[in-house]
């Protein structure tokens, strides 16, 4: 479903992110992607969502060149991928539906509807019960929770975590992988970029491992090893 | 489902104006000011500009007919001088009401009404011409010397006594109205800059907003507009607030107002001219908050 073909990314003066990247993700997958901070995790998950362009080579999104999309495509392309940051990115002012509700709302869908979606996503994310609260008066794996909730509110193809667990404690972080593990079991494509070994043995599936700005260990059930 | 997106945008947009309470009351302040300080450079270009067509008005060029003319000869002229371009006003005066003016100005002064007296009436009828163009003086006499009535005409006050004159209050007329558009323009562009600043500081809140929503797939517009929205509330609540206290200023300074300029009547161009004021001051205030909120936001917007 997604492919990079011959992907780098160098950025002014030199600096190369990524250095000619060739990956194919099938539909379904659950990928880890490896390796020490700034090996160009995020990069790559970047230029998926287009907030990035490579510098040369094509990324392959169901069979369309996501780099000749037009503006107005690009919206379109980031609705069909969830995102999930180490630092969630909610909107403190909002409560944790209205935060999860945003998404839909940008995308023009009925007031019934969002309703509908929001308090089916929270269910399943177990955050039914606080929807009326604000991110503040959340724990962190909590809010990362409403993070993925939010991401996921569309009923997105793939769902992109760039580090989701970098800021929370043991426990609260096998909570995340394994929401994420079920939402890749109800078919959404997961990519998961992470420096965490623990997490990565556990999961026990592929594993793409970078090291600067190359792939170098792409195993179908692999532990983190560099 | 298209208005649907720009209702929410709307919707949002007044709901971050009175989410960001204090935010936007100190946004609103500057905005005031500004519109404040216009509102004054305004009013003091106003009486600026009365002052000049003031002392334009008393500026005036007498032509003097030979004594022996025909009167209706000579009303026949003030008429086609009367249609001429640029003209205001040519009015005739018969010898009489020459002499009669002439008492009345040298009314104290004994030793003139005397001889007056001996000599009987010495003054020649005369037509005084008061141009809308003070360049055209010159023109107009020319096109008088050149016409059939030239027999007519013994000497005009011009050449000699009142060009000189009539040049350096041009020339003063000229450099007060240049210097009053450079201080109007000067002062405009501050309140567009301060303006300006005032929302992008607030917009720089937004930028995590802004930062979330193109991560979810916002187009561009649907992110825009709520900012939009805000930028124009600011407007519209600056402009009518900074109407509320201008009205009052003027009130009470229109004494002093009036010691400069007397002809003039402030309230009452205000009352004349409330709808245009109002329209200008509100659509300028909306726009140039509009325009600013959309820079501003361009910034967090790259997609």
């Amino acid at each position: 479903m997604i492919k990079f073909h011959n992907v780098s990314k160098i950025y002014s003066g030199d600096v190369v992110a990524l250095r000619n990247i060739n990956l194919d993700i099938a539909s379904g997958e659950f990928v880890s992607i490896v390796g020490q901070s700034g090996t160009g995790k995020s990069t790559l998950l970047r230029l998926l969502i287009l907030e990035e362009l490579p510098t040369v080579g094509q990324i392959m999104f169901r069979d369309r060149d996501i780099i000749t999309f037009s503006r107005k495509e690009v919206p379109l392309h980031r609705r069909r991928i969830g995102v999930v940051f180490q630092d969630f990115k909610l909107l403190n002012k909002r409560t944790v539906f209205e935060n999860v509700s945003f998404a839909l709302e940008v995308a023009g869908r009925s007031s019934r509807d969002i309703r509908q979606n929001v308090s089916q996503i929270l269910d399943i994310v177990g955050l039914s019960e606080k929807a009326n609260k604000y991110p503040t008066q959340l724990s962190g794996g909590e809010q990362q929770r409403v993070a993925i909730a939010r991401a996921l509110v569309h009923h997105p193809e793939v769902l992109v975590a760039d580090e989701p667990t970098g800021n929370l404690d043991m426990i609260n972080t096998w909570e995340i992988i394994e929401l994420l593990l079920r939402i890749n079991k109800l078919g959404t494509t997961v990519l998961l970029a992470t420096h965490n070994k623990d997490t990565v043995d556990r999961i026990n599936r592929r594993v793409v491992a970078l090291d600067k700005g190359m792939v170098i260990r792409d195993q179908k059930e692999g532990k983190y090893m560099i | 489902m298209e208005w649907l997106t720009f209702w929410r945008g709307i919707a949002a947009g007044i709901k971050n104006f009175f989410r960001n309470g204090w935010l936007s009351i100190a946004t609103i302040s500057i905005i005031v000011l500004t519109l404040f300080i216009i509102n004054s450079v305004f009013v003091i270009s106003l009486i600026a500009k009365e002052t000049l067509e003031d002392i334009q008005n008393k500026i005036d060029v007498s032509v003097y007919f030979k004594g022996d003319i025909d009167e209706n000869k000579a009303r026949e002229l003030v008429g086609v001088i009367n249609k001429m371009p640029d003209v205001r006003e040519a009015k005739y005066f018969s010898k009489e009401e020459a002499l009669v003016a002439f008492q009345q100005k040298h009314s104290k002064d004994d030793v003139i009404l005397k001889s007056l007296e001996e000599l009987g009436n010495p003054l020649q009828p005369s037509v005084s011409i008061k141009m809308k163009n003070p360049d055209a003086y010159q023109d107009i006499l020319e096109n008088i010397k050149a016409s059939q009535y030239k027999d007519l005409i013994s000497e005009v006050d011009y050449y000699s006594e009142k060009k000189p004159i009539i040049e350096r209050l041009n020339n003063i007329i000229k450099t007060i109205r240049k210097i009053g558009v450079v201080i109007v323009s000067i002062f405009a562009a501050i309140a567009v800059l301060v303006t300006f600043n005032s929302i992008r500081l607030t917009m720089f809140n937004y930028r995590r907003e802004v930062e979330i929503m193109k991560l979810v797939g916002a187009n561009p517009w649907f992110i825009r507009l709520p900012f939009i929205v805000e930028g124009m509330l600011y407007g519209f609540f600056a402009a009518w607030i900074s109407l509320i206290l201008f009205y009052p200023a003027i009130y009470f300074s229109l004494p002093s107002l009036n010691s400069i300029a007397p002809n003039i009547d402030a309230i009452n161009f205000i009352h004349a001219q409330a709808v245009k004021i109002i329209a200008i001051q509100l659509g300028s205030g909306v726009i140039l908050g509009a325009i600013s909120s959309l820079i501003a936001i361009r910034k967090y917007l790259k997609v």
